[in-house]
Formats: C-alpha cells, sequence, structure tokens
C-alpha cells in the first residue's frame, strides 16, 4: 500500500493544496487491457475518453499531445478496469477538452456534484491536475502536479466512480 | 464595502455550458494572464446583485455596438459564500478576492479576482469551483 498524504500548507504560485489527507492502494494493473471489456455507455459514447482525443491532431507541441494520449489512455484503461470489477458502472460523462490560447491542453470532466480537471503544459512540470466538489461531496478543492500520472489518476477514480 | 448574497456573471455565447447542457463549464471564468492588471489581479466581471432586478438589468446589457445583447446565452449567479469559501481555501486569502468597481452605466459592476502569481493548476482548480457553484438562468426564447 502507497499512502499520499498531501501538503496542507500554501505557498504562493505552488501547487501542493489538498484539504485531504489521499490515501490510495496501490495495485498491479498491468494485466489490465481493453480485452475483453465491456462495452460501456456513455452518453451515447463507447469511452469517455474518444471525444478528448479528438483533439490530439491539433495540438501542435509535441510534449502535450504525448501527455494527453497517455493520460486519456491511462483513465480508459483504469475505468475498463473498474468496469469490469463492477458491472453496473455507467453513465460516465465524456472528459472534454480543449487547447488553450497559451497552447496547453484543458481537460474537464464535468460531472453534477464535482469537476475534474487537467492542465497538460508544454513543460511537463508544470502540468496538473485538479478536484472540486459541493456541499454534498465535503466541498473539496484539491489540486496538484501530474507527475505521478498513475497514481493520481487511480486516486482521482477512487473518488469519482464511487460518486457518479 | 456591504456586498450582497449573491453575484451574477452574463453567459456570452454556449462555449462556456457543457455541450447540449446546462452545466457551466470553466470557460465561464477564463482568468487569462494578458487582462492582468498593474496591481496582479486578473479580474472578471460580474454584477452584484443588489437586487432582483440586476438578472433583467444584466440580460439587457448591450455589447459596444449598442445593438447586440452581451450575454445571449443567459447569466450564472454564485453565492457570495463560495466565493467566502474558496478565499480561504486557495492558500492565502491574498490570491482570490471579489471587489465592486462601478462603472459609469452600471452601480452593480464589480469583479472576481484572482492574483497573477497563482500558477494555472490552481488557477484552473478555481474556474471549476467557480463553474461549480454557479446556478445558470439561460434566456427565455422569444
Amino acid at each position: 500500500m502507497t499512502n499520499f498524504d498531501q501538503d496542507t500548507d500554501s505557498h504562493p504560485g505552488e501547487d501542493s493544496s489538498s484539504d485531504i489527507p489521499v490515501r490510495i492502494e496501490l495495485r498491479d494493473v498491468t494485466t489490465g487491457t481493453s480485452e475483453g471489456a465491456r462495452s460501456l455507455s456513455f452518453l451515447g459514447e463507447s469511452n469517455p475518453v474518444r471525444k478528448a482525443r479528438t483533439v490530439i491532431p491539433q495540438i501542435e507541441n509535441t510534449a502535450v499531445a504525448e501527455q494527453l494520449d497517455k493520460l486519456l489512455l491511462m483513465i480508459r484503461k483504469m475505468i475498463e478496469i473498474a468496469q469490469r470489477e463492477r458491472p453496473g458502472l455507467s453513465d460516465i460523462p465524456p472528459l472534454l477538452a480543449h487547447i488553450d490560447e497559451d497552447g496547453a491542453v484543458l481537460v474537464e470532466w464535468i460531472f453534477p456534484d464535482f469537476r475534474v480537471g487537467f492542465n497538460i503544459e508544454p513543460n511537463p512540470n508544470e502540468s496538473g491536475w485538479h478536484l472540486v466538489s459541493n456541499k454534498k461531496l465535503d466541498e473539496f478543492t484539491v489540486s496538484g502536479q501530474l507527475g505521478n500520472m498513475d497514481a493520481i489518476i487511480r486516486t482521482l477514480l477512487r473518488f469519482i466512480l464511487p460518486n457518479i | 464595502m456591504v456586498f450582497p448574497d449573491r453575484c451574477i456573471r452574463g453567459i456570452p455565447n454556449s462555449d462556456c455550458l457543457e455541450e447540449g447542457g446546462s452545466l457551466p463549464n470553466l470557460r465561464l471564468f477564463p482568468f487569462h494572464d494578458e487582462r492582468s492588471r498593474e496591481d496582479g489581479w486578473i479580474p472578471e466581471s460580474i454584477n452584484w446583485m443588489d437586487n432582483d432586478g440586476v438578472i433583467d438589468f444584466t440580460l439587457c446589457q448591450k455589447k459596444e455596438d449598442g445593438q447586440e445583447e452581451q450575454f445571449r446565452v443567459g447569466v450564472a449567479i454564485l453565492p457570495r459564500s463560495e466565493l467566502d469559501r474558496l478565499k480561504k481555501r486557495t492558500g492565502i486569502a491574498e490570491f482570490f478576492g471579489y471587489e465592486r468597481a462601478p462603472l459609469a452605466n452600471n452601480d452593480y459592476h464589480g469583479n472576481i479576482l484572482v492574483s497573477n502569481k497563482v500558477s494555472k493548476t490552481r488557477r484552473n482548480m478555481i474556474r471549476s469551483a467557480l463553474a461549480l457553484a454557479s446556478e445558470v438562468q439561460l434566456r427565455s426564447a422569444g
């Protein structure tokens, strides 16, 4: 088990903010593939990342395109694994991506009671994620760097999937 | 300075809403660096809801040409309690704020403020939080 207790101290311009200690259990997902995954029905889409992927060919910066591709692939893979564990899992809204004026890409995942977002920057060290929720879900306002993408996505999905 | 319990953000186009829906996305509050002021704040315009008539007032606001309505889609209403909560949660209070900034033709006008020192990640977190807390009122047809 790997525990992540995120920094609760905030400093100017830094992204270590967190209002919750995030505890996750890492498991080996190297065997998790899309093979045999159930057909997902997400608002008429077969997978929630398809729409966001359509942005990739429009991205000029290779580093941004590669990060986005990796992010979306990882999210889809983890959702498919979760889908196998929870056959009733459905109605996951699509991720939306758009290219910002400075060449970065914003990825947004909109749910009625919470939002998850990613900013993919030309400098990967500046890429980040955030989660905000309303009163129903304890009013989280959490953000951080996207360094350990695998662990971050897994942690976020542990929040997202039970709260859909 | 007296602030009412709610403020209003005009919605100029459907790009600010979830596709095919009425949930606002983070484009409702862009906080672009280019809009940064000399005092270090990046402002996004709002109208303070001093009375219920401010909704109609906002919907009637015209573009600079004086012809077209500025907020064709509708308005988003934000509780000030959410702004106060964010002010506490964004780390250091000096990074987020709000103000009254009356204009010659708009006594209700004000701004939501984010410091230009805030990183993009945290800025996007603030944008998402504002969008999540917004209640959209679409302009009625006709």
